[in-house]
């Protein structure tokens, strides 16, 4: 009896929790931030990311999914956590601090090993502030947002491009990630996007070292890039003066088309950085998954040392003669969109045309990111401007 | 008198010989000599005998292995001396480069030929560095 009246009081705050979910959404959103999973998120980076980071993974959770009652938290912070499709949302409230019962969750005896929190919606009021959350609250937050099994974004991708001979792996994966998001046109220019980035490294096709991908996040942040029609990229190899100059047939000097465009640029993102295998780091597979459960892409840095006569296959980490992995033999960009747990491997897009991989998409295992990821980021936020 | 007599010890001790009978100061010299040259180096490089000469090849792009190309060097073995070659990932994505090391073995004047050759023969990139060993 006393517990068909908890599942009754429960079930009577999820009601009312939804109803000022959906009020929450209606004014809280922007118009150009999105998520995949439907979500609106308010995130300006960083300090929501760092209260995540402190309670993004734990690696016991067993015996730990059960119920939580309606509790309150007079005075400071006072919130409420809903859940819809599975994911938490936090936001102010009049005073009530409620959590809904995690029989909403239908994976309850499913506990992986690790899972991952995020945090998809805070009010603006809260942004900055600490959550201030019970370890009990956490634990069963953490049993509600085990991301699911699989996620692939394949689908809303544009098509496999083709870098060819060109190191230009940086521009495609970061536009690849730019194009996916239904605010920017399909096909942007990354014959635009290589020059701004080696304009911005003092450096051009015949002096190119490479680049960091997580500084196409920078560069792409103060200079936006217009659609392939205005300059369309060239696989023909840039010819290298005696000076180290180059040029590439047909697209020198800079078209005009292209420097008088709409340009569409970043205007939030966050950085994902190697901080382990824990935590919000790009080699912990948790807080990938997490992302990538919460819409988002990766746009990530990482080192080369895959067999690539195995690129039909799964990629993993090769080990050497004394048993140790493989050195790594360059830098590669490409965009991270999906993973399978039961696999054991993620869904990376490349830019080595469709005959590479599986249709031009990687499958890149656990162990691979846990030890050969560079460093990331995402696209929280995009805007356009006509100069 | 004892600190004068220790000094005077160790001026007659040097130099020793080296395991490859060359003396310490060379062995030195190798050390703090090591020059490193780019690819496409224009002037000529001046390198002690014995010391140590890194030689960066072109930029290669980071892709697929069979667009990949390959860098190659010649230089003439009577002088110079390869001692390993290695790959450097630098700091970024999307290009790489091959440092060859060659020891200076006699003095005279050289030079180092460097490629970068497509997957299908054609030299993309090429250039010659005189070398002058000196003293």
């Amino acid at each position: 009896m006393k517990v068909q009246r908890l599942w009754a009081v429960a079930l009577l705050l999820a009601a009312v929790a939804c109803t000022d979910e959906k009020k929450a959404t209606d004014t809280s959103a922007t118009a150009t931030e999105k998520s995949a999973s439907g979500y609106t998120t308010t995130g300006e980076g960083g300090a929501q990311n760092a209260q995540v980071a402190q309670i993004a993974v734990e690696p016991e959770l067993g015996n730990l999914f059960r119920a939580t009652k309606a509790r309150t938290e007079p005075g400071l912070l006072e919130r409420q956590y809903t859940f819809e499709k599975g994911m938490p949302q936090f936001r102010a409230s009049s005073g009530i601090f409620t959590l809904i019962p995690l029989a909403l969750m239908t994976d309850s005896n499913k506990v992986p090993e690790k899972a991952a929190l995020r945090i998809t919606k805070y009010e603006p009021y809260y942004r900055d502030k600490r959550l201030r959350l019970t370890p009990e609250i956490v634990r069963a937050l953490k049993l509600a947002l085990v991301p699911p099994d699989h996620v692939d974004h394949t689908s809303r991708q544009t098509p496999i491009r083709n870098q060819a001979s060109r190191g230009t792996c940086v521009a495609h994966a970061s536009l690849a990630a730019l194009e996916e998001r239904p605010d920017v046109p399909d096909n942007l220019s990354e014959e635009f996007a290589y020059h701004d980035f080696m304009g911005r490294e003092s450096s051009n096709c015949c002096a190119d070292g490479g680049l960091r991908t997580i500084d196409s996040a920078v560069y792409l942040s103060a200079q936006g890039v217009p659609e392939e029609s205005t300059w369309a990229y060239s696989t023909d190899q840039p010819k290298c003066r005696t000076d180290n100059t180059c040029t590439v047939a047909k697209h020198d000097p800079i078209p005009a088309a292209a420097a008088s465009a709409k340009k569409y640029r970043i205007t939030a993102y966050d950085l994902i950085n190697d901080a382990g295998t824990s935590g919000s780091s790009i080699k912990n597979p948790a807080y990938l998954e997490s992302l990538l459960a919460d819409g988002f892409d990766i746009v990530w840095g990482t080192y080369v040392a895959w067999d690539d006569s195995k690129n039909h296959d799964k990629l993993d980490v090769v080990l050497d003669s004394a048993g140790n992995p493989a050195s790594s033999r360059a830098g590669h960009a490409m965009l991270i969109v999906g993973y399978d747990r039961a696999q054991n491997y993620f869904i990376v897009k490349n830019s080595w045309n469709t005959t590479w991989g599986h249709s031009g998409y990687g499958h890149f295992s656990y162990d691979y990111i846990r030890t050969y990821a560079k460093y990331g980021y995402i696209i929280r936020n995009v805007a356009s401007s006509t100069p | 008198m004892r600190p004068f007599i220790l000094l005077l010890l160790a001026a007659c001790a040097a130099p020793d010989r080296g395991a490859d009978g060359g003396d310490v100061i060379a062995m030195r010299n190798e050390s703090s000599a090591t020059a490193t040259v780019n690819a496409d180096e224009q002037n000529t490089v001046r390198v002690p005998v014995r010391s140590t000469l890194k030689v960066r090849s072109f930029a290669i792009p980071v892709v697929r292995p069979d667009l990949t190309p390959h860098t190659d060097i010649d230089y003439d073995k009577a002088t110079l001396e390869l001692v390993r070659e290695s790959m450097s990932t630098g700091e970024g994505e999307g290009a790489t480069t091959k440092i060859f090391e060659l020891r200076a073995l006699r003095e005279g004047a050289t030079a180092i030929t460097i490629r970068l050759v497509a997957p299908d023969g054609r030299v993309k990139r090429a250039n010659t560095i005189r070398i002058e060993v000196t003293p």
